[in-house]
């Protein structure tokens, strides 16, 4: 089965392509701004790297964020294009690829994004949302091994614990993801509020 | 060649396909999204652009179901890629250059001015040159359309767009969102005195609607009876408009008109512009509001004129028609 996977939820915007489990490519770039006028070049790429025409991918699995709300529905978006015409598209929050594959070597995983104005996207056990750092470590200080998983920076007061910056591009460790771990095509923004004007967010 | 045509530039998820090869609008679903900006009065660009990535996928197998046609055979995708909010223009833009990508179709990017400036003319030719008046929310302008892709800016306004106008005044008067079809239904009804409202003294074909959106809110907050205020206000509004046009015809001896746009529905508007004695150009009502027809009719005659579009075009928030 060839699988392509994509992440634009996150800075870095990623494509990867893989067959029954091998993964064949990887491209990524670390210019949000541009991912809307990459992705297809880039699909193109990861495409061309792994020898493979769109027509041979049979499974699309894309991020459906935390992340930045236009990169949450760049992602989506582009699952649905593939969607409608046929494809089966699957989706992960980002916040389940970044921690996936650190509970095999005995670790409690905490993966954790920037989310801005001082707030980060954590993923804690099966509690996924946003918290201020100090909100994070007092979850933390509960658990026994923590591995803080991250993206981008992690904040000063939690870098006191085991932690690990996870290099590998988002759309590698969606590839990775067991079946269960990936759901149909949805939105995860988690901050909802911040959809309404800032004056009527209540 | 059958084309579609998506629009995601302000808070209508729109998707068409057009027959170009007869020249006919086969479907053209428009999936609104008024409920959920009214408690806000006014258009949320964040909330449009999660409506319309929620709902882009369902407007697109609708459009082709009622067009009785399947994916294949569309032979071009056309999408407006600018102007409009930059959140909701990127949706539309992503999802058609996907399945341009997908079917490897040609992808035409489309500026949304100008395919509402040629709307009156889905289902047949333009003749050159014409006079286009566009009034909607974001826009209000007057073009010199010389042929396709010549076009000179004769106006524009110089603050709040005319539908804008509209739903401020809605908004000020407690009449909710979208303000254009309750002001011109509360004017139908009417039939009392008009309030003195200032018409703007903007030199040139330039328009402003500031000054007249400030005297109503002055007049509301005194007291002025609201179906007389609205009224009073959509008869100065819709007379200034056609002073310019008047204005814009004198001035280019041009009189062929063709008036696009959501306020282009206006009741008053075409009864004014009816004894205008131009030749007059209005689309049909599903045509006058943000739609994808207009964007697969003039993405498939600007395919025509300078091919395709790379699917690495990007959406920009301002964009003068040039």
């Amino acid at each position: 089965m060839n699988r392509l996977s994509l992440d634009l939820s996150l800075p870095e915007g990623s494509v990867s392509v893989e067959r029954n489990g091998e993964l064949l490519s990887t491209v990524s770039w670390n210019r949000p701004k541009i991912h809307a006028e990459v992705v297809y070049r880039e699909i193109n790429r990861a495409l061309s790297l792994a020898g493979l025409s769109r027509e041979e991918i049979d499974e699309v699995v894309v991020s459906s964020g935390p992340g930045s709300f236009t990169g949450v529905r760049l992602s989506i978006t582009v699952g649905k294009a593939f969607k409608v015409l046929g494809t089966k598209v699957l989706s992960s929050t980002t916040l389940t690829a970044l921690s996936f594959g650190y509970e095999a070597l005995g670790f409690v995983p905490v993966a954790i994004l920037p989310a801005r104005r001082g707030r980060f996207y954590a993923k804690i056990g099966k509690f996924q949302g946003d918290l201020t750092e100090k909100e994070i470590e007092e979850k933390v200080k509960l658990l026994e091994r923590p591995l803080l998983v991250f993206k981008g920076e992690l904040p000063p007061q939690l870098t006191s614990y085991l932690n690990l910056k996870e290099l590998t591009p988002l759309s590698v460790k969606l590839l990775k993801l067991p079946r269960e771990e990936l759901s149909p095509l949805t939105f995860h923004y988690i901050r909802e509020h911040d959809a309404k004007p800032p004056n009527k967010r209540g | 060649m059958i084309v579609l045509g998506v629009d995601t530039s302000c808070d209508d998820t729109s998707i068409a396909v057009y027959d170009a090869s007869s020249n006919k609008v086969l479907s053209n679903i428009v999936s609104s999204q008024y409920e959920f900006h009214r408690e806000f009065g006014g258009v949320v660009p964040e909330i449009a652009a999660r409506k319309h990535a929620e709902n882009i996928d369902l407007v697109f197998l609708e459009a082709l179901k009622v067009a009785q046609v399947s994916p294949s055979d569309l032979r071009l995708v056309c999408a407006t890629n600018r102007p409009g909010l930059l959140p909701a223009l990127l949706v539309g833009l992503t999802f058609a250059k996907g399945i341009s990508y997908n079917l490897k179709v040609p992808f035409k990017a489309v500026h949304h001015i100008e395919a509402h400036l040629f709307s009156p003319f889905i289902g047949s030719e333009p003749s050159y040159p014409f006079l286009g008046l566009v009034v909607s929310g974001g826009h209000t302008l007057i073009v010199l359309v010389e042929r396709l892709g010549r076009y000179k800016v004769l106006g524009k306004t110089l603050d709040d767009a005319v539908g804008e106008a509209y739903d401020k005044v809605a908004k000020i008067t407690g009449l909710g969102y979208p303000g254009g079809p309750v002001i011109d239904k509360i004017y139908r009804s009417y039939d009392g005195d008009y309030l003195k409202l200032p018409k703007p003294k903007v030199s040139g074909l330039n328009f402003s609607f500031s000054g007249i959106k400030s005297a109503v809110r002055r007049l509301a907050e005194k007291g002025a009876p609201t179906y007389q205020l609205v009224s009073s206000f959509q008869r100065v509004a819709v007379s200034y408009l056609i002073d310019k046009l008047k204005e814009a015809v004198k001035e280019t001896k041009v009189k062929r008109v063709a008036v696009s746009g959501g306020v282009s529905a206006n009741s008053l508007l075409r009864e004014e512009l009816a004894s205008l004695g131009v030749e007059l150009y209005i689309p049909p009502l599903e045509f006058t509001s943000d739609n994808g027809a207009m964007v697969a009719y003039l993405g498939y005659r600007k395919f025509l004129l300078e091919g395709e579009d790379s699917l690495e075009v990007g959406a920009l928030a301002r964009s003068q028609i040039t």
